[in-house]
């Protein structure tokens, strides 16, 4: 049910994550009484009351697994409503910004809520997370999420533009998150949003030129440390591998086993394997060198959005 | 108004940071420090803030303002600009090595060694004011001796391993983020770690525990000295270090009767050399001389000369100590054998498959196992047995790749070197077995 803490079994009311297959999962509110259909057939919502997150749910073509949610998880299937942030940019957000229990933050804009929830996980219970949104109805759909994930109490959630009106918030949090096709514009407002003694700024952009006015206006405003990276992941896949060995040598040559001191042990023992096989079974799987090769995604993401990452100490 | 705990004080480490250069020291009256090739002494920064910049002069610190600090920032930048005249540089300054060596041994400024080399330079009047510009940042980064003192955070203390990535297991910042949040480490989480990174990895965990919870690293049964040295670079307040336990691996025992692990026959002889919980005792910190070009004297006569009484009661103090420590093991091998725990780390030099074959019989279901390994063979034994057991599910096997760009009007690029490699990850959850 709750992203603030695990639970071990499903209640009425939880947010479960339904686990198809690799890479399909699908977010299901338990309500009393309803069915929900899956490519497995049906599955009433009251079979799931009291079974331990984790387990396997039978279902009539098939099972599936009920899995307890996580920001990670939830990234992967939530209901998108913008573009998204992805669990590889999310942890570098969040491992850069210096975040931990207790931190505050000042994220715009909200979107889907991708990024929020990997953020207030971490700064929980003690820390709070402000962000903002100029969609009404993003704005509406967010805030009544966290609410239903039980997170309500850590994050408020505004209806502004803060490039605009900027974030209204004065030397209050310890980093500013921005995701904005115009980031600039606010980091004057972002930085009187940062707390007197420093704090840290990141500023997620797919385009170059965005990251240039951001770098210029960040070094403007007297921020340093100012860095700008790249971050993609390269999913691996286990196979088994198998390619063929060839014949290095002439066969037929008598004359070879002539002299045998030339020759190693194994060099000796391949020939004889050769020697004994008939002509038609020597491409049997022992000729084959096999191995489990690790794989390489053919086609992946080759790009997010540039990261620029800056400090800005007491100020 | 600043903040009473943003205040440096006695006994703290903290990071000096320079360009790309960060360098963890602790805080000690009279210590000296040596930074960038400068010696000086740290008495100056007990009582400042974290975020103060210094530069040296004559061994001793003098704080730089903010205004100061940012026109010695600012970047002039005119790319493209006309440099067809321009002969190799070192060859126009008339002023050699050796000269500003002694310039600096008699005690010069940085600003006045590079007044001197403007004056010697030949070629500095012809230059645009561009490169004039861009001259004069260069000799000041080189010449003055400036650096900013910052609160130690996970991200900064893995700036200090960037060029020494070895001690850490090849860890990356895109690693360390990556296992940190696919853990799903959070407050009052209870996290077993398996990691031979000096701490870090445990420290790291700790920190987005906040105080709650419990992180417990898992040691093999031998006599290696176990290296926790990183933890102590964290300033961690006892309050947090009462969250962190250790157990030998060889302590847990899978239940097999369904009862619950009240007494564990523990063998009280199990003892591990070096196990001790961090302390912040200048004698424990061995691993802090590993870091390059640092002669940082400590009065040695101190130590050697304690009293004989003293000793009698340091004996009782380690009994006492070691006593806790029993208890504290039992109590988090309960723990673990009881199927409490929350998340599962592995990160180490050991061989993983093993390792996480005993492990995972420990963790409920539902829960993330993220195994961390700087080759790519051994994770590929444990992706197989993970698939094959069906023991977990969405099952994710990976690396990051991570470029760092270089932005300035119109010389926007990708930085000249990069990583090559930040080792590679395994994810998963667990899950039931099926009935
Ligand atoms: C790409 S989405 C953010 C996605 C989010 N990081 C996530 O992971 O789900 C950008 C959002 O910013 C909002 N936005 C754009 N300009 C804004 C502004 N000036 N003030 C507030 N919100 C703004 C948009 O409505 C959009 O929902």
């Amino acid at each position: 049910m709750s992203f603030k803490e695990y639970k071990s079994t499903v209640e009425y009311g939880d947010t479960v994550l339904l686990y198809i297959g690799y890479n399909n999962i699908l977010p299901l509110i338990v309500k009393k009484g309803q069915t929900h259909q899956t490519k497995f057939g049906a599955l009433p919502h009251d079979t799931l009351i009291g079974k331990q997150y984790g387990s396997k749910i039978h279902c009539p073509k098939g099972w599936i697994i009920i899995l307890h949610p996580t920001p990670e998880f939830w990234t992967m299937c939530l209901p998108h409503r913008t573009q998204i942030l992805y669990s590889t940019d999310i942890s570098m957000i969040v491992f850069q910004l210096d975040l931990k229990p207790g931190s505050t933050v000042a994220e715009a804009g909200t979107g889907s809520g991708s990024l929020s929830h990997a953020i207030i996980r971490t700064i929980l219970p003690k820390g709070h997370l402000y962000t903002f949104e100029f969609h009404k109805e993003r704005y509406m759909k967010a805030s009544e999420e966290f609410i239903q994930h039980q997170i309500g109490d850590y994050v408020t959630v505004t209806h502004r533009d803060v490039c605009g009106e900027g974030f209204q918030l004065t030397n209050l949090v310890d980093a500013v998150f921005l995701d904005l096709p115009r980031p600039w514009e606010c980091i004057q407002s972002a930085k009187e949003a940062i707390k007197k003694e420093g704090g840290r700024l990141c500023s997620f952009s797919p385009c170059i030129e965005q990251v240039q006015k951001t770098c210029e206006e960040l070094t403007k405003l007297g921020f340093t440390d100012i860095t700008t990276m790249e971050c993609l992941v390269r999913n691996i896949n286990v196979q088994n591998a198998t390619l063929q060995n060839i014949t290095l040598e002439e066969q037929t040559a008598p004359s070879f086993t002539g002299d045998a001191n030339a020759e190693t042990d194994e060099f000796k023992s391949k020939k004889l394997k050769t020697e004994n096989a008939d002509v038609k079974t020597s491409k049997k799987s022992t000729d084959n060198y096999c191995f489990p090769a690790a794989v390489p995604a053919l086609t992946m993401p080759g790009h997010t959005g540039f990261l620029t990452f800056a400090s800005i100490y007491m100020h | 108004m600043p903040m009473a705990n943003n205040i440096i004080a006695d006994g703290d480490h903290v990071i000096f940071k320079r360009d790309g250069t960060c360098r963890v020291f602790q805080i000690k009256p009279d210590r000296q420090a040596y930074f960038e090739k400068v010696k000086f002494t740290v008495n100056d920064l007990i009582g400042q803030q974290f975020g103060s910049t210094f530069k040296v002069d004559r061994g001793n610190l003098v704080k730089l303002s903010e205004t100061k600090v940012l026109e010695l920032e600012q970047v002039a930048s005119e790319p493209g600009a006309d440099n067809r005249n321009l002969l190799d540089s070192e060859s126009n300054q008339k002023m050699r090595l050796e000269d500003i060596q002694k310039m600096k041994s008699d005690g010069l400024s940085g600003e006045k060694i590079i007044e001197e080399l403007v004056e010697n330079s030949e070629t500095f009047d012809s230059k645009t004011s561009f490169s004039q510009a861009k001259y004069l940042k260069k000799k000041k980064k080189k010449h003055l001796q400036m650096f900013t003192v910052l609160r130690p955070t996970a991200r900064l203390v893995m700036e200090i391993f960037s060029k020494e990535p070895a001690k850490i297991c090849f860890l990356r910042p895109d690693t360390v983020s990556q296992i940190l949040n696919f853990s799903n480490v959070m407050y009052g989480s209870n996290v077993a770690v398996v990691e031979t990174c000096q701490g870090l990895v445990l420290a790291c965990v700790l920190e987005r525990l906040g105080g709650h919870g419990k992180v417990i690293h898992i040691v093999p049964n031998t006599s290696d000295t176990l290296c926790r040295q990183v933890m102590n670079y964290f300033n961690l307040t006892k309050d947090q270090l009462d969250h962190f336990y250790s157990v030998p691996i060889t302590c847990l025992k899978v239940e097999t009767d369904g009862t619950q692990h009240k007494s564990l026959n523990i063998n009280s002889s199990t003892e591990i050399p070096g196990d001790t919980l961090v302390s912040y005792s200048r004698t424990e910190l061995p691993a802090i001389e590993m870091l390059p070009d640092r002669t940082d004297d400590v009065n040695e006569a101190e130590k050697s000369d304690i009293m004989t009484e003293e000793k009698e009661a340091e004996k009782k103090k380690r009994e006492v100590k070691r006593e806790e420590k029993q208890k504290r093991q039992e109590a988090a091998a309960a723990l673990i054998q009881n199927k409490k725990l929350d998340s599962l780390i592995i990160a180490c030099k050991y061989n993983p498959l093993p390792v996480v074959k005993k492990l995972i019989q420990f963790l409920p279901p539902s829960r993330c196992v993220v195994v961390y390994c700087q080759y790519i063979e051994p994770l590929v034994e444990c992706y197989t047995w993970i698939k094959e057991q069906q023991v977990g599910c969405q099952l994710k096997f990976s690396e990051t790749w991570c470029r760092d760009y270089q932005v300035l009007p119109n010389q926007t690029h990708p930085v000249i070197n990069m990583s090559g490699t930040g080792g590679y990850l395994l994810t998963y959850t667990t899950v039931s077995k099926l009935s």
